[in-house]
């Protein structure tokens, strides 16, 4: 049984640390198996529903094979993702290149790489001070803010603090590709 | 739209807040409504990048769309207990 299989097993008995665990190792494929849709869905919607939707459901799946969970989360997104579309009268011809097949093949998130994370961990220090605070605000709210109520927080205002972010970004990329990292 | 508008606009779509409405269901951000279709994949690339540094800063290797996802379980719970 896979760490993934582990994690959805204590999903299914309500467990909020095994659905952590689930998440953390999902949310990164599911995010990459919605990359055709992005410009016809908001991925960051799809994917937080997708996900929420998954707690909910966890409990009356009866799931089997290796990563099964995985496997159904995809298709989860993906019918969102379609419902979204037809909602929204989204039907703008898909680049046949780019159309997505029933089955993405995506694997699990692989572990984290410490040296990564201390590189950017170390150009994060290295951001200016009012840049890296409104990018800094944005991480430790955790995504449970408006940008509108992280800037007020700040005294800042809305497009003082996005200027803020969009400058914070660009010292962090350009720290990052000194590394020998790409961004 | 000039570069800088089209940076601001990519940037007040990459957070991970999402409004909601009365039943609790995620509303696209209008941010992303804003952004024509070739700048919504250069979004997708942007978040892509933000979460994994969200991921590699937060103690327990978390993005800011895990801790927004996490923090609705106590509301699902209500609603969940409401219907029962």
């Amino acid at each position: 049984m896979s760490a993934l299989d582990r994690a959805f097993r204590r999903t299914r008995e309500g467990d909020h640390a095994g659905f952590t665990d689930w998440v953390r190792r999902i949310e990164l494929p599911l995010r990459v198996s919605l990359r055709s849709f992005a410009h016809r869905v908001d991925v960051e919607a799809i994917v937080q529903e997708a996900l929420l939707r998954m707690w909910v459901l966890a409990r009356t799946l009866t799931l089997e094979g290796e990563d099964a969970s995985l496997r159904y989360a995809l298709r989860l997104a993906r019918n969102l993702a379609l419902r979204e579309m037809e909602r929204g009268k989204i039907f703008t011809p898909m680049n046949p290149g780019t159309e997505p097949r029933s089955e993405p093949q995506v694997d699990p998130e692989p572990p984290s790489d410490p040296s990564l994370r201390r590189a950017i961990l170390e150009c994060l220090e290295r951001i200016p001070r009012q840049a890296r605070a409104a990018l800094q605000a944005r991480l430790d709210s955790g995504g449970a803010d408006s940008d509108r109520a992280l800037a007020a927080r700040l005294r800042m205002t809305l497009n003082t603090y996005l200027q803020n972010i969009v400058r914070a970004r660009k010292h962090f990329a350009r720290c990052l590709e000194s590394k020998g990292i790409s961004p | 739209m000039n570069q800088k508008d089209r940076d601001l606009l990519i940037e007040a779509a990459v957070t991970a807040f999402r409004e909601r409405d009365a039943e609790g269901r995620i509303r696209f951000s209008p941010a992303w409504r804003d952004l024509p279709p070739q700048d919504r994949e250069a979004l997708f690339e942007a978040q892509l990048a933000a979460r994994r540094v969200e991921r590699a800063v937060d103690p327990e290797g978390l993005s800011t769309t895990s801790r927004a996802v996490l923090a609705r379980l106590p509301w699902l719970g209500q609603i969940e207990g409401n219907d029962s």
